[in-house]
């Protein structure tokens, strides 16, 4: 499943255009690579990239038209800065569509957890999983029903979601998706946050008396 | 309090904070994170207010991930001692955070209590911090997280 309407205009960069200072000019360093096809540096307008990203993230194909030809893509990796979040460099991936590729899709749950009425917590555990199939067959989010979790400690692994057809799950079987946890005692909290100061206590060594400490060196 | 179980050498040097954190840096377990925007050690001592704030704001729900740990030693000379005679006895514990570093994740639990729980922390913590949240969240809004 693809939202190919979606388009991104994206031009090639030469060596000589640095990345700092196109990003400067409100444009993104980007590249572009894939089967059978020797990487091709790319710029594209930030705030185009950023309604791109909005739009179909990073499981979705879209329409790359680079120099006047279309490509079908997929955003395979932002870089963001660790401070201000701003995207720094962006992978796009160029799709052939009888070629299979592996991808990160999200996770979305769905229904009512009957267990979180007594009181469990939903452990949203795995976010994505990362699934192969060819390009068409691709889902756009894997959805995970949580009406089955009836009581603490109930869990849905990767094994227990029913996949669409043509699409395989490389994420191992046994990874938790989402768990429902008991909800912790409040009088546990309190009685522990009142034992923990006296606790350290004797684990910190102060003088006495200054002249005590002195006394010892 | 967080501190390590064994350290291969007891005195540290000080060291110098320069640059932006490199690791850390992305929500990874929650849902809901606060991100250092200074650098600075931030103790254990600190960190487990902001801890216990956070549980305490949470009440009986939700999760919290701790995402940094004090294992950098400080040491200190005791107080009216001459100077010489070697360095001190070691104090307390620090993390060593730089800016963009992720402190405390949280999850299982609606915004609005996050961003209390996270802004109380906040108030634990000697440098500024940012509410961030995952960017999925926003765009499924999906009942059942």
């Amino acid at each position: 499943m693809s939202d190919q309407n979606v388009t991104l205009t994206a031009f090639t960069r030469t060596a000589d255009q640095k990345p700092r200072a196109l990003r400067r000019m409100g444009q993104i360093p980007a590249v572009l690579y894939g089967p059978r096809f020797s990487p091709l540096k790319l710029r594209c307008n930030a705030f185009d990239l950023q309604r791109v990203l909005q739009a179909v993230g990073t499981a979705h194909l879209f329409t790359l038209e680079i120099d006047g030809t279309q490509e079908t893509a997929l955003i395979r990796e932002v870089q963001r800065h660790p401070v201000t979040g701003a995207i720094l460099h962006v992978d796009f991936f160029r799709v052939l569509q009888d070629q299979p590729l592996t991808s990160a899709v999200p996770i979305a749950l769905v229904g009512h957890a009957p267990a979180t009425e007594k009181g469990g917590i939903l452990s949203h555990l795995l976010s994505e999983v990362e699934v192969e199939c060819l390009p068409r067959d691709l889902p756009e989010e894997i959805a995970v029903d949580v009406s089955s979790l009836k009581d603490y400690g109930d869990v849905i692994r990767v094994g227990d979601v029913p996949l669409p057809p043509g699409v395989t799950v490389l994420t191992p079987p046994e990874a938790e998706i989402v768990r429902v946890l008991a909800p912790r005692i409040h009088e546990e909290e309190a009685a522990e946050e009142e034992a923990q100061p006296s606790a350290e206590a004797p684990a910190r060594k102060e003088p006495a008396h200054p002249s005590e400490e002195r006394s010892e060196r | 309090m967080l501190m390590p179980k064994r350290l291969k050498y007891r005195r540290q040097h000080r060291g110098r904070m320069k640059g932006k954190a490199t690791r850390g840096t992305e929500l990874y377990y929650g849902d809901y994170a606060i991100k250092a925007l200074e650098a600075a050690w931030i103790t254990s001592r600190q960190i487990e207010a902001a801890r216990r704030v956070i549980v305490r704001t949470l009440r009986r729900a939700g999760k919290v991930w701790i995402r940094i740990f004090p294992d950098k030693p400080v040491t200190m000379k005791p107080a009216e001692t001459r100077m010489g005679g070697g360095k001190g006895a070691v104090d307390h514990y620090v993390a060593v955070v730089k800016p963009g570093r992720i402190l405390f994740e949280v999850g299982g639990i609606d915004r609005e209590t996050a961003r209390e729980a996270l802004l109380q922390a906040s108030h634990k913590l000697p440098i500024a911090t940012e509410f961030i949240e995952r960017e999925e969240v926003e765009l499924s809004g999906g009942e059942g997280a």
